[in-house]
């Protein structure tokens, strides 16, 4: 176990919890909701993935895009379905709902792909990288980039687009950017497939790393609400941050201590943040 | 001055959980007119105005009919009455405070239609209208004074094309002479063309600037008519003004 290899580690894992993290980011961000479907919702995104490549026979550049449509129609469902819940802010009954969600979404998924483990391999899963005393395969690099490329694009949308602008809007007050002529129903509608779609995107490239079943989901969830509220509430740049923290903070911690412990300890480093700064790392919230 | 509405109310009830707090059988502005609307706290001056809207900070329920150049625009949620151009400056929280004032002004969305009475202003013209905004482009709403807050609330507004403009108390938390300089810009955009519903508690000021005054109490009007003849109307001039009125 030496240091370089676990920073490796550190890195792939933490822009993998990145990844899974952003469409959370960007809900939280904007509509101010939670969604704790969300880990079943990166489930089906690794199976629809799964699907594509191993029954259809698609190649894994068409499965990925054709598994964040199928995100984008969950997500637009389910906000579809509770939107008079989401104009009243109420998150308690919006949190029992996307749990609900989260359970049948599993229970549809064990239906229609089985509850056997599955194995989804990719063009670059398979092909590993030596670098010296480094070990890493090309998944790991495209994790990254993808996560690097999408957390950039986002950052620019957010701050220098109409869209970004318009979904700022929200953010900030929901009343005022109607007085604006903004229609919040499309832009909640917009964000819940975003969510829908980047969460299948980051199914698609992290799941392949383990093997995959219609029961996971938990630890996903979990991790994302770590990285969103670390990352301060809706802020991009700081879910960026936290997850790559978080991704080293397990690796080493995995490596040097114990791996059984790694949650519990970034928990305890979780609760220690927030008592310090209650924001979160990151500066400015609303959405940056 | 035409005679025809551009604004018409009718029937236009607003009710907080079962209490009625706004009941008009009709209110009208017409084209180029600048309407005062004034009375007590809690008289249903920004229940009337957001009523017109159909928007609100809290979950009044609304009936009655609200008209637009002629067109029932009643059915419409707010951000398509905003589109067909009736915009509304709200009180207290009226400009994006985490966005700069240059992104407040930015158009939200395609530009507004011409004609159909539309105004369009573009960003050079807001700026034009209050210097101050172009000095403080690059500062965040936040960083705003109250006064520069309100005039980024008229500009906002101006940009996304107004046929009618409600503004509800721009007086409100600003020095003596910011309210008279805020009153008379707003007077300014109407003898421009612009037609305005204008709120206001400070009843001296608005006096000064308004067309017809409407005089509200406990939901309902008690009083309209022009400026001149209002300033005399006794219930005016007692209780607002401060005349001794044999």
């Amino acid at each position: 176990m030496n240091f370089t290899q676990q920073l490796v580690n550190g890195i792939v894992l933490g822009h993998a919890y990145a990844l899974i993290a952003i469409g959370w980011t960007v809900l939280l961000g904007v509509a101010k909701l939670v969604n704790f479907g969300h880990g079943q919702m990166y489930m089906l995104g690794a199976f629809v993935t799964w699907y594509g490549v191993s029954r259809l026979g698609l190649p894994y550049f068409m499965a990925i895009p054709m598994a964040m449509l199928v995100g984008v129609a969950v997500g637009y469902v389910m906000q579809r379905v509770m939107l008079q819940l989401t104009l009243k802010q109420d998150l308690v009954s919006i949190m029992i709902v996307t749990l609900g969600f989260g359970y049948v979404l599993h229970g549809a998924a064990a239906l229609f792909f089985g509850s056997t483990g599955q194995i989804l391999e990719t063009p670059f899963s398979t092909k590993d990288i030596y670098w010296g005393d480094l070990w890493f395969t090309y998944q790991d690099i495209a994790i990254v980039v993808a996560a690097i490329l999408f957390f950039a694009a986002l950052k620019y949308v957010i701050d220098r687009t109409r869209i970004g602008r318009l979904a700022r809007m929200v953010a900030e007050d929901p009343q005022l950017a109607q007085l604006a002529g903004v229609n919040v129903r499309r832009v909640y509608l917009g964000v819940f497939a975003f969510e829908g779609a980047a969460v299948a995107l980051a199914a698609a490239l992290v799941a392949p790393r383990t093997p995959i079943l219609t029961s996971m989901g938990f630890d996903e969830v979990i991790i994302t609400f770590v990285v969103v509220v670390l990352g301060g509430i809706g802020s991009v740049t700081g879910s960026y941050m936290a997850g790559l923290a978080l991704g080293l903070f397990t690796a080493f911690f995995g490596a040097f201590v114990s791996p059984a412990y790694a949650t519990a300890a970034a928990f305890a480093v979780l609760i220690a943040v927030l008592v310090i700064r209650p924001g979160g790392l990151a500066v400015s919230p609303g959405g940056r | 001055m035409s005679t025809r509405p551009v604004l018409e109310a009718t029937d236009l009830k607003v009710a907080y959980g079962g209490n009625l707090a706004l009941d008009l059988p009709r209110i009208a502005v017409r084209e180029r007119e600048l309407v005062g609307v004034v009375g007590a706290n809690g008289a249903g001056k920004s229940t009337l105005v957001n009523g017109l809207l159909g928007w609100s900070r809290g979950s009044p329920k609304v009936s009655g009919s609200v008209m637009l150049d002629g067109k029932d625009i009643s059915k419409f949620p707010p951000h398509e009455r905003v589109k067909s151009g009736l915009l509304l400056i709200p009180e207290g929280k009226l400009v994006f405070t985490q966005m700069s004032v240059e992104e407040n002004l930015a158009a939200t969305g395609g530009a507004p239609p011409a004609g159909q009475g539309r105004r369009h202003y573009s960003v050079e013209d807001v700026y034009a209208l209050f210097p101050r905004l172009y000095e403080r482009r690059h500062h965040l709403g936040s960083q705003l004074s109250g006064g520069e807050r309100q005039m980024l609330g008229i500009a906002r507004a101006l940009r996304l094309g107004p046929r009618v403009l409600l503004l509800d108390e721009p007086s409100i938390g600003l020095a003596p002479r910011l309210v008279s300089t805020v009153l008379e810009t707003v007077r300014s955009l109407v003898d421009s063309g612009l037609t305005v519903l204008l709120v206001e508690q400070n009843v001296r000021a608005a006096i000064e600037v308004v067309d017809r005054l409407v005089l509200l109490e406990r939901g309902r009007i008690i009083a309209e008519g022009p400026a001149s003849e209002m300033r005399d109307d006794p219930r005016i001039a007692e209780a607002y003004l401060g005349a001794h009125v044999a």
